[in-house]
């Protein structure tokens, strides 16, 4: 007899058949899953993910799966998660428009998979790092709301941070 | 969905992988980010020292109160300030009372305070804070350096409303000399003056640090201070070292880490039996057999500079010196491969770069 499996049931009623290991990647499947069959799953177990649409759940089920065996560094060690490089796979993984990054970044918040929400969050920082505020305005669809003098002025309370 | 829809804690999240700089940089590109540096620099996930300057939106932005547990605020000095200390001062406390009304949170209220500060604005906001003041309020108090000599004339610590605080953690960074200014002199003469009396009912204080040349001549016998456990004193005046350690070994106190710079002037560091950490600046050969001593007691040791660095290489190498414990931490410059395998430092003894060491006046353990 084939291992029961998680079947995960989009906002927009999509069912994702998939591992138990793969699905319990997400803390927050995995405690659904402990808590409610104590004695483990006898049969498939459907989540419906009421706040995540298919599109983006299928991407999140996708690094479930690649990461199935993958051991991150404990999650209390600030230290290990911020040097982390993020792997080459996760950089190919995330070459997706802004706005599914940040719906995978939110699903990987909803559902607890913290490496995934790290490994965004440092994508998101890595757009960030480097540009000049006219560049993050435009990658980031920013409006400008200074005046110029208020501009001048932000620049100016700045300045004891900047290389000298 | 943009970037500004995110949630605060992903936000948080995202931006704590940013560096003081990069974030600066991030809060010029409009109003929203600029605030959000605000609520960051608040919640003190990244204690880069803004301003408590804004406008009354940054208020409004930070949300419901109940998402915030162990608040800091910290009200910045105005070396950073380009707002009148008055306004900021009224932002602040505008800000205290905002949060005030949560319960069950500690809040911890920082004040930086620089010399040239306006010391009447600042007593006013610390009578202010005095009528809010509750269990859960934590007092910190930073003083800074002394940024020109005109200042000198200006300043005079506010002792009576200061003394009226349960401080828990104090810095006195006194360490001011623009070498090029015959300021020094006169600095010297200045010192006795200051006095830290007003701690005597800091029942709380757990963190102390006086920086460089603060000559403290006064008697410290009616001062105790139960829950201090970190002494950071860098000191090149004897008497106040004295002074210092007497008081110290007087009390018995529990202290865990301190930190010395010329520890040579240490004539009796005898007596700190519960000494777990030290920290050593300006190592000088005058101090080797105190330094044998302390190893043998189990102290962990942070060594900064080469003659510490060559010191120790002299022990492990021709005095067979085995530190399996305690741990020893020697910070210089620029450490390479090439050096610590050459020298064949034991595994236990740490090398790091001099830059990680070095003490940042803005950073709150």
């Amino acid at each position: 007899m084939s291992e029961p499996k998680v079947i995960m049931v989009s906002s927009d009623e999509e069912r994702f058949k998939v591992d138990q290991v793969v699905a319990e990647k997400s803390v927050t499947i995995k405690n659904m899953i402990r808590d409610l069959n104590p004695d483990g799953l006898t049969e498939d177990f459907e989540v419906p993910v009421s706040t995540i649409r298919a599109n983006v759940l299928s991407k999140v089920l996708e690094w479930c799966e690649h990461h199935k065996t993958t051991v991150f560094p404990d999650e209390d060690d600030e230290d290990a998660k911020k040097t982390a490089p993020i792997e080459e796979w996760d950089r190919t993984f995330f070459r997706v428009d802004q706005e599914m990054l940040y719906e995978i970044i939110l699903a990987a918040n909803f559902l607890n998979i913290t490496p995934l929400r790290d490994s965004g969050c440092k994508i998101v920082a890595e757009m960030i790092r480097g540009k000049s505020p006219e560049e993050l305005r435009k990658v980031f669809n920013i409006t400008n709301d200074f005046t110029a003098e208020e501009e001048a002025a932000i620049r100016r309370e700045n300045e004891w941070a900047e290389d000298r | 969905m943009n970037l500004q829809d995110l949630p605060l804690d992903i936000l948080v999240e995202i931006l704590d992988n940013l560096n003081t700089r990069e974030l600066l940089i991030f809060a010029c590109a409009s109003k929203d980010s600029h605030d959000l540096l605000f609520v960051l620099n608040q919640i003190q996930i990244k204690p880069i020292v803004l301003r408590v300057e804004s406008t009354e939106s940054s208020v409004k932005y930070l949300g419901p109160k109940e998402e915030f547990d162990n608040l800091t605020l910290i009200h910045s000095s105005s070396r950073f300030n380009s707002i009148p200390y008055e306004n900021s001062s009224n932002l602040f406390f505008d800000t205290i009372k905002y949060f005030n009304n949560a319960k069950q949170r500690t809040i911890t209220l920082q004040f930086e305070l620089d010399l040239s500060d306006d010391m009447s604005c600042m007593r006013q906001l610390l009578v202010k804070c005095e009528t809010l003041a509750k269990q859960n309020f934590k007092f910190q108090l930073s003083l800074f350096k002394f940024l020109r000599r005109t200042e000198l004339s200006k300043f005079s610590l506010p002792s009576t409303d200061l003394e009226k605080f349960n401080w828990s953690r104090v810095t006195i960074d006194t360490n001011c000399i623009m070498s090029n200014e015959p300021i020094f002199e006169e600095f010297l003469d200045f010192l006795p003056n200051l006095s830290i009396s007003w701690l005597k009912h800091s029942a709380a204080l757990s963190y102390i640090h006086i920086g460089e040349r603060f000559k403290l001549q006064e008697d410290l016998n009616d001062l105790y201070f139960p829950n201090l456990k970190q002494v950071k004193f860098e000191i090149c005046h004897r008497q106040s070292c004295e002074n210092w350690f007497h008081f110290i070994v007087r009390h018995n106190m529990m202290i865990e880490d301190f930190s010395l710079k010329h520890f040579h002037d240490l004539y009796n560091y005898s007596g700190m039996e519960n000494l777990k950490r030290l920290e050593l600046v300006n190592f000088k050969y005058s101090a080797f057999p105190q330094f044998i001593d302390l190893i043998t007691r189990k102290v962990e040791l942070i060594v900064k500079g080469l003659v510490g660095f060559c010191y120790i290489l002299y022990l492990v190498r021709h005095e067979g010196l085995e530190i399996s414990y305690p741990k020893v931490t020697v910070a210089i410059h620029k450490p390479n491969p090439w050096s610590i395998s050459h020298h064949r430092i034991k595994d236990n003894v740490k090398i790091i770069p001099l830059e990680k060491w070095e003490y940042n006046p803005f950073i709150i353990s």
